[in-house]
């Protein structure tokens, strides 16, 4: 009685600490997006060009956000940090000039900029996409190999003790 | 060719054994195609045998294997011939060509079977005072003889009387069945008439000489009395409601000295009956003298179930009948009036008293019926003082006990054999104690033997502490009466385990130790325990394996034998120990081990080298343990196995961990340009 009690708060335990770390990586997945949010308004005090461009750069980001399913939101939080890799160097650029308008306007009117910021987007779609692969291809062959030297031990035993293999 | 050995209080005669079939001592051949059906009965059969020199002519008597013949009797009887008595000639285990089973035969004289007493009065002839005084002498010679070697109960009667031109030959050999087995009820004595046929033993010659006065009155007579009634239960009921000899008596003239005679043979109270001392001095003309007794009584009556009865022993033997009506009857305080004017001492008729009052009685019904049976029993025992030892259907007398028990568990008559069991238990002899000649008297040495033997005996438990053992150890020549040894004539243990090592080498298979061997063991070694477990007496599924409790008990046997070598009995025990051992032992490695080294001890026929090799016993636990700790982790591992060969969990769980890496190698790239960015 008194192990099955220990047993079931055990369980509970592990259940808790699960959705304890579900809840943390959620938020961790949201903080970007929020960090995000925080700059855009920042970018609305400074300048109406810089929201424009930072608007405009960020699209991926809010394209991603509507369309990922994923309970942990990882993808659209994978987009928004490659997103923001490409944008926080012109957000600088901008922050450092003496007119934030123009340097805004130079930057809008620019293709190069946009190559790069979507490229770098883009980038954390393809990471996004093969990463999570990878790292099953890596993880199943891990456990095959466990499975093997798992059923190995198990004939042995079973033919030093004569245990029927069923 | 004479061995005794004695086991506990029972004399144990070895048996000679005769090499050839059919033959007994090499010189004497049986018939087997010549039965006599005359003379066979259930417990033997009779043929004709003859001297292979000589091609004289014997009967052989080929006994039954499971009825006791009395090998004392018969090996006295071989050794001291009486004169007067058919001689036995010689005696021995033999072979049947017919069936291959070991009997034992005795030899004995050879007779005209129509030449006896009986036949010659079924021609209407008589004999005549003479030849009476004649025969009589000639009987009293061989009662006398018999009583001196303590043998009795010779089943006198004119069937067993052999004559030889209208003169007395010899009495019949009487050893062919249980004493007075086949007595006819007219001529056994009134303290057996209740008695079960295979109960009826005495150690006196009183019933013999009730017997013989009966048949020398028929004889002299050449009437049966008897006769005049439709049944022989309406005989037994006229000679008990007047007594036998002023039934008969007052129906015949005869002179002084015959009437004597036939007063004091027929007396129906066997302490009043004469003895052979007695029959002597009539005989010798010492006693001539009638007292003058009438022969018609005033009658004290007692009515019981709608029949009036004068007569202790009527009375006795109406209730034993009726027993179920005695049940009442006894509430009824007429028996104590009825007794109190009879002959009883003072002590028996408070005994009466207590007996027959009311108020002892409980007021449950069950209890009620359960002390009415004892006390019945009770009051006949005092009532009927010579009878025998009478329970609710069953009847006995008490020397026959050993015989009737062993008649009873070969029979199947598991009831009366608890009954019997209860008996002894009970001591119901006690009340009979002070009666030498009753049916019911035990000497108190044959009643301690009794008592000792019957005190570890535990009806329905263990075979050691069983019915059979207690058969065994009352009948010392009784075979052992396994199914197993039915070819086999084994009353010691080397012939035991010489069946059972022969028996294992020609018929393997059949090689089973049974309850009746087990408990044949233990009466002939006396064990009051259950045979233990030889080996690994701490794993059950092995040591109360019947194998291992053939080995232990083989085992005993050959430490009191060691002479005696049973290879083949040895093979067949490692043959299925290795069996055993294939389904309980695991180790792989332990079990190779222990078959080949069973297989080596097979070899040299010693099962003591067998239990050594098992008895470390500690190899046995860590076995056991191993494969138990083994088989807990083979379910560890199977489990393992199959939490991780479920692939759409792995690959559910290894997706969200690359979504997650993903992320925060994009977060880590983020940190990283923005960082490198500012500065």
């Amino acid at each position: 009685m008194f192990r099955s009690n220990c047993l079931c708060n055990f369980i509970g335990k592990i259940d808790m600490s699960q959705s304890d770390s579900d809840k943390s990586f959620k938020f961790a997945a949201s903080l970007i997006k929020v960090i995000a949010i925080v700059i855009a308004l920042m970018v609305m005090v400074i300048s109406k060009y810089a929201l424009i461009f930072f608007a405009a750069a960020m699209l991926p980001t809010i394209f991603a956000i509507f369309f990922d399913k994923n309970e942990h939101r990882c993808l659209s939080a994978t987009i928004c940090s490659f997103n923001l890799i490409g944008v926080i160097p012109y957000l600088i650029r901008m922050w450092e000039s003496s007119s934030v308008d123009y340097v805004a306007k130079q930057i809008l009117s620019n293709v190069e900029t946009w190559m790069i910021i979507y490229g770098a987007a883009f980038i954390g779609q393809l990471l996004y996409a093969s990463m999570p692969l990878l790292v099953v291809k890596f993880y199943a062959a891990k456990t095959y190999s466990k499975v093997a030297k798992h059923e190995k031990k198990h004939k042995a035993l079973c033919d030093q003790w004569g245990i029927d293999l069923q | 060719m004479e061995r005794t050995w004695i086991v506990e209080n029972a004399e144990f005669i070895a048996l000679p054994r005769s090499n050839i079939e059919d033959t007994i001592d090499n010189v004497f051949k049986i018939h087997l195609n010549e039965e006599i059906l005359e003379l066979s009965n259930e417990f033997c059969k009779y043929y004709y045998a003859t001297d292979i020199e000589e091609q004289e002519e014997y009967f052989a008597i080929v006994f039954e294997n499971n009825f006791v013949p009395n090998i004392k009797n018969i090996d006295f009887l071989y050794n001291h011939p009486i004169e007067g008595l058919n001689k036995i000639i010689n005696y021995s285990v033999v072979r049947l060509s017919s069936t291959k089973e070991e009997r034992l035969v005795v030899l004995v004289e050879s007779y005209n079977v129509e030449n006896t007493l009986e036949t010659y009065l079924e021609q209407n002839k008589s004999i005549n005072a003479t030849e009476l005084e004649e025969m009589v002498t000639s009987i009293t010679a061989v009662l006398t003889n018999l009583q001196d070697a303590r043998i009795f109960c010779c089943s006198i009667n004119p069937a067993n009387i052999l004559m030889q031109d209208g003169v007395f030959l010899a009495l019949r050999e009487f050893i062919d069945s249980y004493p007075d087995f086949y007595q006819k009820e007219q001529y056994l004595a009134p303290e057996l008439i209740e008695c079960h046929p295979a109960a009826r033993f005495v150690e006196s010659t009183k019933s013999d000489i009730y017997a013989l006065g009966i048949t020398m009155l028929q004889a002299y007579t050449a009437r049966a009395h008897w006769n005049d009634h439709k049944k022989i239960h309406d005989y037994n009921i006229a000679r008990f409601e007047n007594t036998t000899y002023k039934y008969l008596l007052s129906r015949i003239k005869l002179p002084d000295k015959l009437r004597v005679f036939f007063k004091w043979t027929t007396r129906d109270d066997a302490s009043m009956r004469w003895k052979t001392a007695n029959l002597k001095e009539w005989l010798d003309g010492k006693i001539t003298k009638i007292t003058h007794e009438s022969l018609v009584d005033n009658k004290n009556t007692i009515g019981f179930n709608d029949h009036n009865y004068s007569t202790i022993k009527a009375l006795s033997y109406a209730m034993f009948e009726q027993w179920t009506e005695s049940i009442s009857f006894i509430k009824d305080t007429k028996l104590y009036k009825w007794a109190s004017r009879e002959q009883f001492s003072n002590d028996d008729l408070t005994s009466i008293q207590n007996l027959v009052d009311k108020k002892s009685d409980t007021p449950f019904v069950v209890t009620n019926t359960l002390n009415a049976n004892i006390k019945i029993s009770k009051l006949l025992s005092i009532l009927d003082k010579d009878g025998s030892i009478r329970q609710e259907g069953l009847a006995l007398s008490a020397a026959s006990i050993p015989t009737f028990l062993h008649y009873l568990v070969i029979n199947n008559k598991k009831e009366l054999a608890e009954k019997v069991l209860k008996v002894i238990k009970d001591e119901a002899w006690v009340s009979y104690q002070e009666y030498e000649d009753s049916a019911g008297h035990l000497s108190r040495a044959q009643a301690d033997t009794l008592v000792t033997m019957a005190m570890h005996i535990q009806s329905g438990t263990s075979t050691t502490r069983g019915i059979e053992k207690l058969v065994y150890s009352l009948n010392a020549n009784a075979i052992c009466c396994s199914a197993l040894l039915k070819d086999h004539y084994v009353s010691t243990i080397p012939e035991l385990l010489m069946s059972l090592d022969l028996i294992a080498e020609k018929n393997p298979t059949k090689f089973n130790i049974d309850k009746h061997i087990v408990a044949f063991v233990s009466a002939k070694l006396d064990l009051t325990e259950d045979i233990k477990s030889a080996i690994l007496p701490n794993f059950p599924k092995i040591s109360e394996n019947p194998i291992v409790r053939t080995l232990s008990m083989l085992n005993i046997l050959q430490t009191y034998e060691p002479e005696i070598e049973i290879p083949n009995v040895c093979r067949i025990i490692v043959s299925d120990l290795k069996e055993l051992f294939k389904d309980h032992l695991h180790n792989v490695e332990f079990k190779e081990k222990i078959l080949s080294t069973l297989d080596e001890v097979a070899k040299e026929g010693k099962l003591s080298e067998i239990i050594q090799i098992l008895s470390d016993q500690q190899q046995f636990i860590n076995d056991y343990n191993g494969y138990y700790e083994a088989c807990r982790q083979a379910k560890i591992l199977e489990q393992k196995i199959k939490t991780l060969n479920n692939e759409r969990k792995i690959f559910d769980n290894s997706l969200l961990l690359g979504q997650k890496m993903t992320v925060l190698v994009s977060y880590v790239l983020c940190f990283v340009v923005t960082v490198s960015v500012i500065l």
